[in-house]
């Protein structure tokens, strides 16, 4: 419809007078392009990389790849222009576009391709096992290797509830449409511009629509179903505007046609209208789907993540690709990430399958039929022709003979779509009963992230009994909502139900219910901090210094009250960044209370700064002072990913110690009431426990003597986590359901807390096993099982109520004692590699001297020589590795030699480089890249003036003007 | 519909124009007004529902509704309010609009008018199918990776463009080397980066479509009159796809408003207005129902809705005034 227009940037200019027409002139070339087009392009080009990299590489020290590329594209930009001025300014103006646009095309291109090589690229571990497509996550936890787990579970809960969607919407949708095409009037066009505003409507608040409706109002467990009822209403409109908008386009005269020849109107609809758009309805139902199919937010409030493969979507959750997506990657296990990516991979492929399909199905316009189409088509009138030429029949049988193969061919229709669905549905009836096996059902929780990962472990073990529990981990004061408003079985929580939380009474569920203790551990203050490069995995800190951390009155790593508690670290300048949650939290309530309780002068101080305006105590959600950048994020996850993220220098956070543990990253050893730096080891946790004082009547906790446990291995700031349990059957939980959870209490108040301490918690102690007991007991359904020490195996039961574990925990060393002269150079957490002292006593400094002060360098050199010389007993071969430094700025050669070097440190030196007149320096940076640009620029300039002063006299031949 | 009957000889009357469906033709008519009837329904349930529900809560709180800040509607206090969500959620979805345009515009332009013919259709099909990729997918490129690559640049636009009101960073020395990128990751640029690149598609194959449409007489007469190639553009294809560009900015844009897993994956949820998309923390809409619906009493939720229905309001606007813009270029209006 358009002529190709010249492909040339050359100004064509206008006919030439018209020539004798005796000899034929040489046809004039419009299209192509000049050798002198191409040297300007890749003439400038190649300048353009010539002086960016120059200017990057000798001039001024700049690094980063993007600002390489925007110098270098701005600098040809510059060069092309200038270069080709001789042309004229409109030539100028129209080679510029070109390239603007052809680069903005490559960008958009070039993003599209890293977006999906990275998911691809990223996933790659993940989709490499074969198991990643024929295994649920239920055996495998953030810890366990990718041969192990996979996305099995997602990929089924994706399909059904796209199939479930789909099932509901394209009847009705495709029904829609026809009404609109083929009822128009006042009302017709009433539901078309309703159906056009729903289409704005954001996918998540048809979530929450259908999450009030079902799940609170309705009262009904939140479902695979569920999420795609909501799919539903979110792909209805999408699909009955683009099928309408498809139906239209079928012409008038294909059904005016039939209409004349006598054809009722569903006759119309259904042998002319609906056949002749196929195409179009097809790509509007695979584009409607392929939008379903990726949306995260209907499924994450309606149906909710579970890692176990669920085929019945009535009744209870059920993950698919993308929640599986982004629920994982906020894991800070690089393994979960790459599952997270796998599953995003294997999204991205179903997406493009859509997609091809619909290329394939669809792009043809309306009546324009396929070859195959074509030659039945025509198979069919040589029938008819066949048909007329033969002796005519009575008209009875031909009237039969007319209807016979519509009517067969809707009844086949119906018979094969009843089919499909009946095999479908049988298909997911055969697979619940499976899914359920024995006589547990399938139960759901929802709750604290801070013992989730305890939690995870439980529920993968206890598959192998034939116990499915759906785990939900969305924060404390999530699992006491979700449990409060009957969309679970049972919660987990730290804090109980009844407290005052910002004015607000969280009041108890109206229904009977009992805590249960499930497991103890530390909250832990997880960090990332290096000193020259190297992670520090000793830091200590007493909890005023923590409570100052967390309410911004320490900013910088080298605040005298920090510095003076790590004898042996040179702490850095670093800012103090905390990273805190931003959903309800069981571990933010923990370290309110702690804060109420013993720091409450500087807690109330922080809260009076915050939005709040006043004192705040105890509170689940973490106030934040207005235009504050500290980083809140919404899980454990969440907050242990960030601080784990290597470049997050400067962060800590807090979370339940085995998130540390999983992050391989190392925690606070916090100062205890006895003087003793100590880390939420689970021994040390379990000492603390010793003071905590249970309510006898609720089980639930009162900390305050665990915060001064006298005990020289006591870590302040442990605590237990609880369960939330039904003690009757009200609505969805029946005795059947009791029975399941029941068992599952056995199990983790016994063998469960075997392994509490390997995974970063720590294990009840006998009297609240015991009470655990008889809390489960009163479950309905709840089989009734005597509490025998003996069975149940856990390390702290002794003989005479001792507690042998927490005899176990090892002595703390001198060296973690408040006041001592060095510090312990052990890591914590999950980073056990050792700190060598960066900051030695007086005896070391005195040995330094000469070499530091050598070079120009010196205080970056001596980064790499303190570490051999300094912190006295156990610096040695492990600091000449760990203080390497910065290695742009050590300079190697002379800084290796000296032992002992200097007292300076690279971090300092960091600081220093960049205070020393970064004006002056920007300034000749800036005057070089101009003398530069300058000497490149100007003779071609000058050239291409000369050249064309030469033509105007010459007259040459006036190409270009 | 009627009996062939043998005709003895031709009868001129006037035929009766009446209808007179068949049975058939009845079930089909209720059938279709049933369908239609069914779908208007679920449509006003839900815009219905929502709007019931969410009046528990706006009568609670009146209009400081829309000059509250912060988000605590289970304080007992009245103390919730979209002005903070709101003015983060179209400053997000500005941001994303100000960066898709020129991307969308640009290759808009290269796929109509500068892309050989023969790859014209793969790239028609290449825009189509970043369109179709899932949020989520944006989302987690945004969080892995592409958040701490732009770190760089946010700092850099920091220390040099301090005094520009929206790059300031408050309660951060911007020339300490020593700070750590998360204080430019999850901020509004962030998002509105993520969320740009998911709407560039949208608004590019909604342009690319308006110029293709651009008359092949004015374009080449704009040739003949010697114009160069964007000069024809300049002087054909955008004022003939003005309708165009604006409308598909303006459906990209109520996109950005609604988007809410990949924000809620990067952005770091603030209840206050801020205007330094610098720095670390926003707010949003979307993201803050999917944040909160969890830990939420049923007033809580009727708040939540308050505010999706404001939200859904804004877009509905967006969205319509882009639908009739769109529609009037193409019925060549607007040229």
């Amino acid at each position: 419809m358009t002529t190709t227009p010249p492909a040339t940037t050359v100004v064509v200019g206008p006919a030439a007078p018209p020539a004798v027409p005796a000899a034929e002139p040489p046809r004039r070339r419009t299209g192509g392009r000049r050798a002198a087009d191409h040297w300007a392009l890749w003439g400038s080009a190649a300048g353009a990389l010539a002086l960016t990299a120059l200017v990057f590489q000798r001039i001024a020290p700049l690094s980063g790849a993007i600002g390489f590329v925007v110098c270098v594209w701005l600098s040809f930009l510059g060069l092309y222009a200038l270069v080709s001025r001789e042309e004229g300014a409109m030539a100028v103006r129209d080679r510029l576009a070109s390239v603007v646009v052809h680069s903005i095309a490559v960008l958009l291109l070039g993003i599209l391709v890293w977006i999906v090589a990275y998911v691809f690229w990223q996933g790659r571990a993940a989709l490499g096992h074969l198991n990643f497509f024929t295994e649920d996550l239920s055996a495998a936890g953030p810890a366990d290797p990718l041969d192990r787990g996979g996305a099995l579970h997602a990929i089924v809960g994706t399909l059904t509830q796209i199939l479930i969607a789909l099932a509901v919407t394209i009847p009705l949708g495709l029904s829609c449409a026809v009404f609109l095409g083929e009822v128009p009037g006042r009302f017709s066009r009433l539901v078309r511009t309703l159906v056009e505003a729903m289409t704005a409507l954001p996918s998540i608040l048809a979530g929450l629509f259908v999450y009030a409706v079902m799940v609170i109002a309705l009262g009904k467990s939140k479902s695979g179903f569920a999420a795609s009822v909501a799919l539903s209403v979110m792909m209805l409109p999408i699909l009955v505007r683009a099928a309408d908008v498809v139906l239209r386009l079928v012409p008038a005269s294909l059904k005016e046609a039939s209409y004349a020849l006598g054809a009722s109107r569903w006759r119309t609809v259904w042998t002319v209208t609906l056949p002749s758009a196929r195409s179009g309805l097809a790509t509007a139902v695979i584009l409607a789907a392929a939008r379903g199919i990726g949306e995260t937010s209907p499924v994450l409030l309606c149906s909710g993540y579970t890692k176990i493969l669920n085929l019945n979507p009535f009744g209870s959750p059920q993950a698919s690709l993308p929640l599986m997506a982004f629920t994982l990657v906020k894991f800070p296990s690089q393994l979960h990430a790459a599952r997270a990516f796998g599953a995003a991979a294997v999204l991205l492929a179903l997406v493009l399958l859509l997609f091809l399909l619909a290329r394939t199905v669809g792009g043809r316009g309306p009546g324009e039929l396929t070859r195959r189409q074509q030659e039945r088509r025509a198979m069919r009138s040589m029938a008819d022709l066949r048909r007329m030429q033969q002796p005519r029949s009575t008209p009875d049988q031909n009237q039969l003979a007319r209807k016979v193969p519509v009517l067969s061919r809707v009844l086949a229709r119906t018979l094969i779509l009843l089919a499909v669905l009946g095999l479908t549905g049988s298909s997911l009836l055969l697979g619940a009963p499976r899914a359920a096996a024995e006589d547990y059902r399938r139960i759901g929780g929802a709750g604290s992230t801070w013992s989730f990962n305890a939690m995870d472990d439980w529920i993968s073990n206890v598959k192998q009994y034939g116990m499915t529990i759906d785990f939900n981990p969305g924060g404390s004061s999530f699992g006491r909502s979700q449990f409060k408003n009957g969309s679970t079985d049972f919660a987990v929580t730290e804090i109980p139900y009844g407290l005052t939380d910002n004015g607000q009474v969280d009041a108890a569920p109206p229904w009977p219910m009992a805590y249960l203790p499930i497991v103890a551990g530390g909250t832990s203050f997880m960090y990332n901090l290096k000193i020259g490069g190297n992670r520090v995995t000793n830091l200590r800190l007493s909890g005023e210094s923590v409570a100052k951390i967390f309410t911004g009155q320490i900013t910088k790593w080298n605040d005298p009250q920090v510095q003076a508690e790590n004898p042996s670290l040179k702490l850095p300048e670093t800012p103090v960044r905390p990273v805190v949650r931003s959903d309800g939290s069981g571990t933010t309530a923990q370290l309110t209370t702690w804060f109420t309780k013993r720091y409450q002068k500087i807690w109330d101080d922080y809260c009076t700064r915050t939005t709040r305006g006043g004192p705040c105590g105890m509170t689940s959600f973490y106030p934040l002072v207005g235009g504050s950048s500290w980083p809140a994020l919404g899980s454990s996850d969440g907050v242990a990913k960030t601080v784990a993220n290597d470049r997050n220098d400067g962060t800590i956070t807090y979370v339940e110690y085995s998130y540390a543990l999983n992050a391989r990253f190392p925690v606070v050893k916090l100062l205890n009431a006895s003087g003793y730096y100590i880390e939420p080891d689970g021994k040390n946790v379990s000492v603390a426990l010793k003071h905590v004082q249970i309510n006898p009547t609720d089980l639930t906790q009162q900390l305050d003597g665990v915060y001064d446990a006298p005990e020289s291995t006591a870590y302040p700031l442990s605590s237990y986590s609880y369960m939330a349990v039904h003690t009757s059957a009200v609505g969805d939980f029946s005795p059947e359901k009791g029975h399941t959870l029941a068992a599952f209490g056995y199990y983790f108040l016994c063998e469960g807390q075997q392994k509490a301490d390997k995974l970063g918690y720590s294990p009840l102690t006998s009297d609240l096993v015991r009470s655990g007991f008889q809390q489960l007991a009163k479950i309905p359904g709840g089989e009734q099982r005597g509490f025998d020490a003996a069975k149940c195996n856990n390390p702290t039961f002794g003989a005479g109520g001792a507690n042998p574990y927490a005899d176990a925990a090892a002595k703390p060393q001198d060296c973690d004692k408040l006041g001592s002269a060095t510090q312990c150079t052990t890591g914590t957490g999950g980073n056990r590699t050792s700190t060598a002292a960066s900051k030695g006593g007086t005896k070391s400094a005195a040995t330094t001297g000469t070499a530091g002060a050598t070079g120009t360098t010196g205080q970056a050199q001596g980064a790499a020589g303190t570490a051999g010389g300094a912190g006295g007993t156990a610096g040695g071969p492990d600091g000449q590795g760990s203080a390497a430094g910065d290695p742009a700025l050590t300079g190697g050669a002379d800084g290796g030699g000296a032992g002992g070097g200097g007292q300076q440190y690279a971090a300092d030196a960091i600081a220093l480089s960049n205070a020393s007149g970064s004006g002056l320096r920007h300034t000749v940076m800036v005057i070089a890249a101009l003398l530069l640009g300058a000497v490149i620029v100007l003779p071609p300039l000058a050239a291409g003036r000369s050249a064309r002063r030469a033509r105007n006299s010459g007259g040459s031949e006036g190409e270009q003007r | 519909m009627s009996d062939p009957q043998p005709v003895s000889g031709p009868v001129e009357r006037a035929r009766p124009l009446t209808v007179n469906p068949g049975l058939a033709d009845r079930v089909f008519l209720l059938w279709a007004r049933g369908s239609g009837m069914l779908v208007l329904l679920v449509m006003l349930a839900v815009g219905g529902y929502l709007a019931v529900r969410s009046s528990d809560a706006l009568s609670t709180a009146g209009w400081s509704f829309l000059t509250t800040e912060e988000w605590n509607p289970d304080g007992g206090r009245g103390q919730f309010g979209i002005a903070a969500v709101l003015t983060g959620t179209v400053l997000i979805g500005g941001i994303a609009v100000v960066l898709a345009v020129p991307l969308a515009l640009g290759s808009a332009l290269y796929i109509s008018e500068y892309a050989p013919r023969r790859i014209k259709r793969l790239l028609v099909g290449l825009v189509d199918l970043m369109a179709a990729v899932p949020s989520v997918v944006y989302g987690l490129w945004g969080f892995v990776l592409l958040q701490y690559e732009l770190a760089g640049v946010a700092r850099w636009l920091a220390t040099w463009f301090g005094w520009f009101p929206p790059f300031r960073m408050v309660g951060v020395d911007v020339d300490d080397p020593l700070n750590p990128p998360v204080i430019y990751t999850a901020s509004s640029l962030m998002a509105g980066i993520v969320v740009a690149f998911m709407i560039t598609p949208i608004m590019c194959s909604i342009m690319r479509e308006v110029f293709d449409q651009a008359p092949a007489g004015e374009r080449e007469g704009a040739y003949a009159l010697g114009s160069t190639r964007w000069g024809m553009i300049r002087s054909v294809v955008l004022p003939f796809g003005r309708g165009g560009i604006i409308g598909g900015t303006m459906l990209g844009l109520g996109r950005a408003l609604g988007e809410t897993i990949s924000v809620y994956l990067i952005l770091s949820m603030q209840f206050e207005i801020k205007l330094q998309i610098l720095q670390t923390g926003g707010s949003a809409v979307a993201p803050m129902i999917a944040l909160r619906y969890g830990d939420s009493s049923p007033f809580a939720i009727s708040a939540l809705m308050a505010a999706g229905l404001t939200l859904f309001l804004l877009t509905l606007v967006v969205n319509f005034a882009a639908a009739a813009v769109v529609a009037r270029s193409r019925s060549g209006a607007s040229s």
